[in-house]
């Protein structure tokens, strides 16, 4: 399972990309699936494992006014799920 | 009926894959120049060897956050254009270095006051006429004080020789652009009208111009052999339409792809999605700033007043892509080419002696079961 963060403009998403690069968190940033509406045409790909560290990262350095979608890579077409209240795996 | 190439991305997907290219261009110390017009001398942004970007808003997406500074009745294209940067959600207009524009219409000449409150825009002061006393001395100026600009911004000198070979290349890439309308000349055409538009309007995201001329090339090439195969001495009871007015990238599929699929075939765009100012190469013998300034005036937009050259091409492109049918599109509130259509009917259907309906709509979907009824009808007629 890896993760898509989707940002309200483009200014966040390569603020979120340099925060994180910083801090050697693996993330790409890739055009917005188009299965998902978002304010801006890029998001970040964040895989499972550094997802908690990234969030973190994320809220640290106030960037957060964003939204998490899950989604299974191995899918041809893959479905994003929303998660709506990421702010729990922060915990 | 012509079909789609295997390999075509429609505006959007072809938009999005241009944002990493974007990107990785800006990472490798690229300069970016965001544009807008046709008018844009995109010669001079070569020659300072900075990457141009077209900035046209062609959805209604950033429309109701343009509406919090601009005035509703306002022309969509503007307001898309707006309100991708005022809120932005651009990528291209948050990479790009400093915009270009040119006091083409009263409403973005305006906008462009506010986009300047935004990112660093240089507009160019067009004259309002391609025949006033000055009027030529007037744009080279504009030229000349665009080169200073360009030269001061990102710290390179444009030098003769530089500016030559950009209007070499980009004169190569207009006679390649032209042979691939010329497609829609054919009879019947193996080239659909919402391919020719999709790919106008998506190929400035491919920033390399040999890649373009590649592209563009061999799409050529495939047709002209497809024509040979497929559709060489057939007959086709599907008539054979022209689009002109305002540009058509944000009401694509509610025009161009409705009027296909109700039996019609968009052959030629007498727009800036269209010949207009392909067909007019930048004069390669003579001084180059001199070329760039009498080349770029020349463009046949209704802003220009007169427009006699329109007209010209207008009447050429009827013949030439034996059309049975004009379609013109209004784009709300753009004053200027709604005024003009008063000419282009009587000029169409009197001189002409062909049918002509205006549509006038904006980018959203909310016109197009009427669209869809009124172009029903006329179709019906031809």
């Amino acid at each position: 399972m890896n993760y898509i963060l989707t940002f309200k403009n483009t200014n966040l998403v390569i603020k979120a990309e340099q925060c994180l690069k910083k801090c050697n968190i693996s993330n790409t940033v890739l055009p917005l699936p188009s299965q998902l509406k978002a304010g801006c045409g890029l998001c970040l790909k964040v895989v499972s494992c550094d997802i908690k560290y990234a969030l973190k990262t994320l809220v640290n350095e106030k960037i957060d006014e964003l939204a998490l979608f899950s989604f299974d890579e191995k899918e041809q077409k893959p479905s994003f799920v929303e998660i709506s209240d990421w702010c729990i795996l922060l915990e | 009926m012509p079909t789609l190439p295997a390999n075509f991305q429609n505006y959007s997907e072809a938009k999005k894959a241009g944002f990493l290219k974007m990107k990785q261009l800006k990472e490798d110390g690229k300069n970016v120049v965001g544009v807008f017009c046709t008018y844009t001398p995109n010669e001079l942004i070569m020659a300072a060897d900075a990457i141009s970007v077209g900035l046209c808003g062609m959805s209604d997406e950033a429309i109701p956050a343009a509406e919090k500074v601009l005035p509703k009745n306002l022309c969509p294209l503007i307001k898309a254009s707006y309100g991708y940067a005022y809120t932005d959600t651009c990528p291209y207009f948050y990479f790009a270095d400093m915009v270009l524009a040119e006091t083409t219409c009263d409403g973005k000449k305006k906008m462009y006051e506010l986009l300047g409150e935004i990112k660093h825009t240089h507009v160019m002061q067009l004259p309002p006429g391609r025949f006033g006393e000055g009027a030529l001395e007037s744009w080279k100026q504009e030229m000349l004080t665009l080169k200073k600009v360009l030269e001061e911004k990102f710290a390179v000198h444009i030098t003769d020789e530089k500016l030559r070979q950009a209007i070499k290349l980009k004169n190569q890439e207009r006679k390649a652009m032209l042979e691939f309308f010329n497609i829609g000349k054919l009879v019947p055409s193996p080239l659909s009208g919402y391919e020719i538009s999709t790919l106008m309007d998506s190929i400035a995201f491919t920033f390399d111009i040999h890649e373009r001329l590649d592209a563009i090339t061999k799409r050529t090439a495939q047709l002209k052999e497809l024509y040979e195969c497929e559709y060489k001495g057939k007959s086709s009871t599907r008539p054979r339409i022209l689009i002109t007015g305002c540009p058509t990238g944000g009401v694509r599929d509610k025009v161009i792809k409705a009027i296909e699929d109700l039996g019609a075939d968009v052959v030629g765009f007498e727009c800036c999605s269209g010949p207009r100012e392909k067909q007019d190469p930048v004069d390669e013998n003579i001084e180059p700033i001199q070329a760039l300034a009498e080349k770029y005036l020349r463009v046949n937009c209704s802003v220009m007043s007169p427009n006699p050259g329109r007209f010209e091409a207008l009447g050429q492109m009827i013949d030439e892509y034996k059309v049975d049918g004009v379609v013109e599109v209004i784009l709300q509130a753009c004053h200027t080419f709604n005024v003009e259509s008063y000419n282009v009917k009587k000029f169409v259907t009197e001189e002409k002696s062909k049918p002509y309906i205006c549509i006038e709509t904006d980018y959203s979907k909310s016109d197009s079961g009427q669209i869809n009824t009124r172009l029903t009808a006329f179709l019906e007629i031809l």
